[in-house]
């Protein structure tokens, strides 16, 4: 009989990883990165400003732009004087200094709107990871080749985002809004428990860039979940570790995600991963210390003595143990179900006939 | 056809294989097994080989009788790639003889199809026990679901079980509760089916099958039978026959394989009893009239129908008999209320006189002692 079989990390030696700048790419294919140096810049508009120049200067709407002490298209200064008018023989002057620094983009004269520019923003994109640049993608990015792990998550949504993981430590209660601040704005929050609807908002709010949970109740999920389920994006990448509900994440992984603190990751809610760029030799190895089922390809796998597994029934969602004994026995259930079980020792030591069906295999 | 014939299903929750062999009359299946859902064909079918092997025969005899014989891989593998083709096929074998309406609720997919003399309309909705459940938890409020179940259960724990089937579509309720949880979501399918794809004017036809995990796998039958009536209302007479081998899309591919035209589907499935419903909006206990059930025996039975009871009067398929009505002001039945004739089941028959519509329970503690008695009434 089969098991379901989730596997924790996926080693990648050779992951291709994106990095997209949509603008300039600053190095080439086949040179060697490291994660601090620039890989591209692009350039993001700020937005504009409107100031109605005939009010300011009590002048009619076609004979305000003839004030201007600056051409069209300048770049100015903020306090530095935009535009003057004298009246009265000289006697009365009004000053319109610059609030901003801009660009003086146009001057309408039917409504004598001046219209001001913010100055262009340059952003530059690190490489975040170390490797070898193997494609540069016209003014989208580049691709660098690196290794890296990929924890597979059993929930996702929103889109692929990167950012600096922030981990939360506390297992026991889950992450409430008064724990999140503006200290959050672009990271990827780990949150060792679960998360409630008010602590999400919040996140989205302060602009944090991910969240990795345990578990997540199927209203709060449905809630910021799209019509078109994961692809539609709230501006928050959500993985969801373990499932529906009240779940931490277990300590073991825990304790290997808590060593990537500080370090860029990068987070799909869509493909329902997260990737962790350029971890130690040993991590990439053998993240969880003991020995692994190898190259099973499939979705379930046949329980044997001695695997780590985890449960899928209700009331005991999410509680871990390890298999007892390789045969099953059919037995009839609390449900009165007849079912073929195999013995399953909990991490509290306790004994349970749980059916196969029941169980996930982790690997 | 080859002496043997292994039919592989590939479902959303479960990959199913059936080893079947051939009849004078048909088929016959030897075995069936089940297996999660292995994600890719391949992998099925290799897992099906190595358990029909002589491994399989140590180890799962327990269930199996001596004399039915061990596969060997060599057997000739037939591999249902269209299941909706395959239960259409299976659909017009059952409504050769007369018009037939089945349920089928599966984990990311549910259908309701009609056959009536060889024609045959199926309807199918993303909506189910495993993926598709999601669908039916933004479409209803969990109350909806809760309501059906005799113990009250939080809506958050109804929920997150519900919705971790989409992530785990065969995962098995284990305890009572679940068990509910499962039931009370195939309740409110079949409601949703029936408010989608039947029209309200339309009878409904003398035999009910139904099809699916849920209904099969059901531990006591009366719960299948429960579901149908709680989720469809039906009105008048009818015959339940239920898949419990869950091997209709089987029959059918094998119908479509295999030039078989004296095979009837019918009797592989398992009677579960005669449906009496009737219409009426009376009072708690108030009197409905006489039913007249006439068994064979030396005098006839004479029952008094009161409001809102469910009647199960044990009455097997190898028996026959009639039953006559006689029903007071504002009691309806949707048919002839004299001779209707009875074919009996594993539960007998059962008679809904709960009224139509059905006075559907809320979540409050005296619901929860209408649904217990409902579910005594018919063996729970």
């Amino acid at each position: 009989m089969l098991s379901y079989l989730h596997r924790s990390f996926i080693k990648k030696p050779n992951a291709k990883i994106c990095r997209l700048f949509n603008g300039s790419p600053k190095v080439s294919v086949g040179q060697r990165v490291l994660p601090h140096e620039i890989v591209g810049i692009n350039y993001r508009r700020l937005g504009f400003r409107i100031f109605h120049l005939d009010q300011i200067l009590s002048a009619p709407p076609d004979a305000a732009g003839t004030f201007l002490q600056k051409p069209i298209g300048s770049n100015v200064c903020k306090n530095e004087i935009l535009a003057q008018r004298s009246s009265f023989w000289g006697l009365k002057k009004v000053v319109f200094r610059s609030p901003i620094d801009g660009v003086i983009k146009m001057m309408n004269e039917e409504n004598g709107e001046l219209v001001m520019e913010y100055p262009l923003q340059l952003i530059t994109v690190p490489s975040g990871v170390e490797g070898k640049v193997v494609e540069v993608l016209p003014d989208r990015g580049v691709m660098i080749e690196s290794s890296a792990l990929i924890v597979k998550a059993r929930l996702g949504l929103g889109l692929r985002r990167e950012g600096i993981l922030k981990v939360m430590q506390n297992r026991e209660i889950p992450l409430t809004s008064p724990e999140i601040n503006e200290d959050f704005a672009g990271k990827i929050v780990l949150a060792a428990s679960s998360v409630g609807r008010e602590a999400l908002y919040k996140l989205i709010t302060v602009k944090a860039k991910g969240l990795i949970t345990g578990g997540i109740d199927w209203k709060v999920f449905n809630e910021i979940k799209s019509a078109r389920g994961g692809i539609e994006d709230v501006g928050l990448t959500v993985l969801v570790l373990g499932g529906f509900g009240n779940l931490p994440i277990p300590q073991e992984h825990f304790s290997f995600l808590e060593k990537f603190d500080g370090r860029l990751v990068i987070a799909s809610g869509i493909w329902k991963k997260l990737i962790l760029p350029n971890p130690q030799k040993l991590e990439l190895d053998n993240p969880l210390g003991r020995e692994l089922l190898g190259s099973v390809s499939f979705p379930v796998v046949e329980p044997l003595k001695g695997f780590r597994v985890r449960l899928l029934s209700f009331g005991r969602f999410g509680v871990y143990g390890t298999i007892a004994e390789s045969l099953g026995k059919v037995k009839v259930l609390e449900s009165q179900i007849e079912s073929l079980t195999i013995p399953v020792k909990l991490e509290n030591g306790e004994m349970l006939d749980v059916p196969f069906e029941n169980l996930e295999i982790i690997d | 056809m080859p002496a043997r014939t292994l039919v592989i299903s590939f479902g959303n929750a479960f990959d199913k294989a059936f080893l079947v062999e051939e009849t004078d009359n048909g088929f016959r299946i030897i075995k069936t097994l089940e297996l999660l859902s292995c994600g890719s064909r391949d992998a099925a079918v290799f897992f099906f080989k190595k358990l029909f092997s002589s491994q399989f025969e140590q180890t799962l005899n327990s269930s199996l009788s001596e004399n039915q014989g061990s596969a060997s891989v060599n057997e000739q593998v037939l591999i249902i790639n269209d299941e909706e083709a395959a239960l259409s096929a299976a659909l017009k074998n059952l409504s050769a003889s007369g018009e037939v309406l089945l349920l089928s609720i599966g984990a990311k997919k549910s259908l309701l199809g009609i056959g009536s003399f060889g024609r045959v309309e199926l309807r199918s909705e993303v909506l189910g026990l495993g993926q598709g459940i999601t669908k039916l938890l933004a479409a209803r409020e969990s109350l909806f679901i809760g309501r059906w179940m005799k113990e009250s259960a939080r809506f958050l724990d109804t929920e997150n079980y519900l919705a971790n089937k989409s992530i785990y579509p065969g995962v098995l309720p284990v305890d009572p509760l679940s068990l509910e949880m499962e039931q009370g979501a195939a309740t409110e399918i079949v409601r949703f089916l029936k408010e989608r794809f039947w029209p309200v004017s339309r009878s409904i036809p003398k035999r009910i099958i139904l099809s699916g995990a849920v209904f099969a796998k059901s531990p006591k039958v009366y719960q299948s039978l429960m579901i149908f009536l709680n989720g469809f209302e039906p009105l008048g007479f009818c015959h339940i026959l239920l898949d419990q081998k869950n091997a209709l899309s089987a029959f059918g591919e094998l119908l479509l394989s295999f030039d078989k035209r004296n095979f009837q589907i019918e009797d592989n499935l398992t009677s579960l009893g005669d449906l009496i419903s009737l219409t009426h909006r009376k009072k708690i206990s108030e009197e409905l009239g006489e039913l007249t059930l006439d068994l064979g025996l030396a005098q006839k039975q004479k029952i008094i129908l009161k409001s809102r009871d469910l009647i199960n009067i044990p009455f097997d398929n190898e028996q026959s008999g009639s039953l006559g009505m006689t029903l007071k002001k504002g009691v309806s039945f949707d048919g002839p209320i004299s001779e209707i004739n009875l074919y009996g089941g594993l539960l007998g028959l059962v008679v809904d006189a709960r009224g139509r519509p059905l006075p559907c329970p809320q979540m409050d503690s005296e619901s929860r002692v209408m649904v217990k008695k409902w579910h005594q009434d018919l063996g729970g």
